[in-house]
C-alpha cells in the first residue's frame, strides 16, 4: 500500500539519530520560548528561524516542525498557569484551564493538554499522509487562474477569521500585498519600491516583519498596559484520575475530528478549530453551564482541535504551496529560505524531505508528551519570571536573531520599523496577522495574475469561465457576504471575542 | 476633535478614523509610487499595474473606514504610551548601530539597560544583572556554539 511505503519511508527519514535529536532540541526550544508569556508561535518561530539555517533543509524543517508544536504547546501551559494566552489559539485553553490551575489541578490540565495533543497530532498526521497525495495530483493540474482565485479564498478566509472589523482585517491585507511587492520584479528585473536600498533587493525578509509586528510590537503594547498580578496555584497533583480520563476521551476525538477538517481550509488552522470544538463541548454537554468554572472537556477538546489543526494547515502549504495562516507563511518562507519551493513538486521530486516531515510530526508530538509531562514544574516556574526581566531578553533575542539574517544593521532598523507598526496596529484594532499573509502571497498573486491574463489576451472573464476558478471565487464571495451579514457577524463576534 | 472643510464633522470612533486615514495614505502612496514604473495592460502587465491597483482598491476601503468613523456612538481611543515605544525601538536600534564597532557583549548590554527604561517596573541592580548574564550566554551560544560570525569586541574596542 502507498500509505505504508509512504510512511515507511518518511520514518526512515525522520528516525535518523540526527534528525530526531533536531527535533527534540525543535520540541524544547520551541517550549521553552514559547512557554514565556506573550511569546506566541509566530513570535517563537520567527525568533528561532535564524538557529536552523545551518541544517541540511530536512533537518531544518524536522526541528522548525518541533519548535511550531513546541511553541503551541508553551502557549497552552501560559494560558492554562497564568491566565496569558500567547495567541488567540489558547485563549480558549484559558478560560478552563486556568479554573482549574487555580482550584490547584493544574498538573491534569497540562496533562490533559499534553495527551490530547498527541493523540491529535497522531492521527492528524495520519490523515496528512493520506490526503497529501490526491492534494498534489489535484494541485498539478491547476493553472494560474485556479491558483490567483485559490489565494483568494485564502486571504478571504483569513479576513474572516481575524478577529475584530472585516474592513480593517481587508486593509491589512492589502498593505501585506503591497510589502510582498517590495524587491526586484521577476518580470522586469526592475526594482520597486526599494527607495534606493539594495537590502530590499530580495524583498522584505518575512522573519524582520515578524519579529518586529509579533516581538518587538507585543512588548511595547504588553509595556503600555498596566502591570497585572499573576497568581500561580500550586501543583498538587499532575497525573489525571481514571475518572477524568474517561470524560477526556470523547471531547478529544471530537476535537481532533473538528481540527483536522477545520485546519485544512485555507484560513482555517488551530484558530477557528479551537473556538470551535470548545463550542461543540459546550453545545453536547449535559452541564453546559459548568463550562468555564474548570471543566477538564473543556481543556482536552480545544487542545485535541488546536493541534490537530495545526497539523492539517501543513496540508494546504506542502501540496499546492498556499499558506493558510501566518505561521504556515513563516514555514513556508523557511522552506524557500533553504531552497525549497512549497507546492505539489516537493512530493514528487523530493518525496524522502517530504514524507519525512510528516513522519516527524508524529515523533515530535510523542517527544512533546514524554517531554511535558515531567518537565511541568519546570514550565511552571518559568512563568512567573517577572515581565521586567523577560522582556529585555526577549528583544535580545530578536536582534540578534534578525542581525544574523544577513549580518547587516538596516534589518534591525527595519524591524524597529515593523515593530512601531505593530503597536499602531494594535492601538488601532488592526490585527497583524493577516497583514503577514497578504505578504507571502503578493508576489505568487501577482505571477500568476500576469499568467492567467496573459494566456486570456487580458480577459479577466476566465476566472470565472474555468469551473474549479468560479467554483473557488464562490467559495470567498459567499463567505465573505456571509460573514458581511449582521447575523453571522454578530455570532463571529460571540466566538472570536477576546477574553 | 474636528475636521474643517465645509462643514464640521466630528469623529466618532477614533481609532477606526486613524486606520483608515492609515489606508488611505498608504494606498494613495502606493498609486503615487506605482506611476514611476511601467503600468500596461491587463494583457501586458507592467511592473506597476499589480502595485497600482491593489493601492486603488486600499485606498477606497480607507475612504470608506474614515466615512464610517464618522457615525455612530462614539468610541475614545486611549493615550499612547510613549516610554516603551521609544526606549524598546531605541534599545534595539542601538544594536545594529553597536554591533560592529563595540561587539556583541557592549550591544547587548546596551540593549537591555536601554529597554529596561521602558518599564517603571525595572530596578538598576536588577538590570544590571540581567544584562551580564544576557551579554555572556549570547557570547556563549551565539558565537562560541551555533558559530555565528559576530564580533565579540568591535572594532573600537579592539584597536583596528
Amino acid at each position: 500500500m502507498d500509505l505504508v511505503s509512504n510512511l515507511a519511508l518518511g520514518l526512515s527519514v525522520a528516525l535518523t539519530l540526527q534528525n530526531i535529536g533536531y527535533c527534540f532540541v525543535g520540541c524544547l526550544l520551541g517550549t521553552l520560548i514559547g512557554v514565556l508569556p506573550g511569546i506566541g508561535p509566530a513570535a517563537t518561530i520567527a525568533m528561532l528561524l535564524p538557529a536552523t539555517f545551518a541544517l541540511e533543509p530536512t533537518t531544518a524543517l524536522i526541528m522548525l516542525a518541533g519548535i511550531y508544536y513546541g511553541a503551541q504547546y508553551g502557549g497552552s501551559t501560559t494560558a492554562i498557569l497564568v491566565n496569558l494566552p500567547g495567541e488567540a489559539t489558547s485563549v480558549v485553553t484559558a478560560l478552563d484551564g486556568y479554573r482549574m490551575a487555580q482550584a490547584g489541578k493544574a498538573g491534569v490540565a497540562l496533562a490533559v493538554a499534553a495527551i490530547g495533543s498527541f493523540v491529535a497530532g497522531t492521527i492528524a498526521t495520519l490523515i496528512i499522509a493520506a490526503f497529501a497525495q490526491p492534494m498534489s495530483d489535484l494541485a498539478l493540474r491547476f493553472g494560474p487562474a485556479e491558483y490567483f482565485s485559490l489565494m483568494v479564498l485564502g486571504l478571504m478566509a483569513s479576513v474572516i477569521l481575524a478577529s475584530g472589523s472585516l474592513l480593517k482585517a481587508l486593509c491589512m491585507i492589502l498593505v501585506g500585498l503591497l510589502i510582498g511587492i517590495v524587491g526586484t520584479d521577476i518580470n522586469s528585473g526592475q526594482m520597486r519600491f526599494t527607495f534606493g536600498l539594495l537590502e530590499l533587493a530580495d524583498g522584505v525578509n518575512l522573519v524582520i516583519m515578524a519579529m518586529g509586528l509579533f516581538g518587538l510590537g507585543e512588548i511595547i503594547k504588553n509595556l503600555s498596559l498596566p502591570p497585572e498580578e499573576r497568581t500561580t496555584g500550586l501543583l498538587t497533583s499532575i497525573i489525571p484520575s481514571r475518572a477524568e480520563m474517561r470524560r477526556v476521551v470523547g471531547p478529544i476525538l471530537r476535537g481532533t475530528a473538528l481540527g483536522s477538517v477545520l485546519g485544512i481550509l485555507p484560513g482555517g488552522g488551530a484558530l477557528l478549530s479551537s473556538f470551535a470544538s470548545y463550542s461543540l463541548e459546550k453545545k453536547i454537554s449535559r452541564t453546559p453551564e459548568k463550562f468555564g468554572t474548570g471543566m477538564v472537556e473543556g481543556v482536552a477538546a480545544p487542545e485535541a482541535a488546536n493541534n490537530a489543526g495545526a497539523q492539517t494547515s501543513f496540508i494546504p502549504m506542502l501540496t499546492l504551496g498556499i499558506p493558510s495562516n501566518a505561521i504556515m507563511a513563516l514555514m513556508a518562507g523557511a522552506m524557500i529560505l533553504h531552497g525549497i519551493q512549497p507546492g505539489p513538486g516537493v512530493i514528487r521530486d523530493q518525496p524522502s524531505l517530504f514524507w519525512g516531515i510528516i513522519a516527524s510530526m508524529w515523533i515530535g508530538n510523542a517527544i512533546l508528551l514524554v517531554l511535558n509531562l515531567p518537565l511541568v514544574g519546570v514550565w511552571a516556574r518559568l512563568v512567573t519570571i517577572p515581565y521586567h526581566l523577560l522582556y529585555p531578553a526577549i528583544v535580545v533575542f530578536c536582534c540578534v536573531g534578525v542581525f544574523t539574517l544577513n549580518n547587516n544593521g538596516i534589518d534591525i532598523y527595519l524591524m524597529c520599523l515593523f515593530g512601531l507598526l505593530g503597536y499602531a496596529f494594535f492601538k488601532l484594532e488592526c490585527e497583524p496577522a493577516p497583514l503577514l499573509l497578504g505578504a507571502v502571497l503578493g508576489p505568487m498573486m501577482e505571477e500568476n495574475l500576469r499568467r492567467t491574463l496573459l494566456l486570456s489576451r487580458g480577459d479577466p472573464m476566465v476566472f470565472i469561465e474555468r469551473p474549479i476558478s468560479a467554483g473557488i471565487l464562490a467559495l470567498a464571495a459567499i463567505a465573505l457576504v456571509a460573514m458581511a451579514s449582521p447575523y453571522l457577524r454578530h455570532r463571529r463576534e460571540e466566538i472570536l471575542v477576546e477574553e | 476633535m474636528h475636521l474643517t472643510g465645509g462643514v464640521m464633522l466630528k469623529i466618532k470612533k477614533a481609532a477606526d478614523f486613524w486606520a483608515g486615514a492609515l489606508f488611505l495614505s498608504i494606498g494613495i502612496a502606493a498609486v503615487y509610487l506605482s506611476q514611476g514604473y511601467t503600468i500596461g495592460t491587463a494583457r501586458q502587465m507592467g511592473p506597476g499595474y499589480f502595485p497600482a491597483a491593489i493601492g486603488c482598491i486600499l485606498s477606497l476601503l480607507g475612504a470608506v473606514q474614515v466615512l464610517a468613523s464618522l457615525r455612530g456612538s462614539v468610541r475614545l481611543m486611549s493615550g499612547v504610551s510613549l516610554r516603551p515605544v521609544f526606549f524598546v525601538l531605541l534599545a534595539a536600534a542601538s544594536f545594529g548601530f553597536l554591533l560592529r564597532p563595540a561587539g556583541l557583549v557592549a550591544a547587548v548590554i546596551s540593549v537591555v539597560v536601554i529597554a529596561s527604561l521602558g518599564s517603571a517596573q525595572s530596578r538598576p541592580a536588577h538590570t544590571l544583572a540581567v544584562a551580564v548574564v544576557l551579554a555572556a550566554g549570547s557570547a556563549i551560544v551565539f558565537v562560541h556554539y551555533l558559530g555565528q560570525p559576530l564580533p565579540l569586541v568591535g572594532s573600537w574596542l579592539s584597536g583596528n
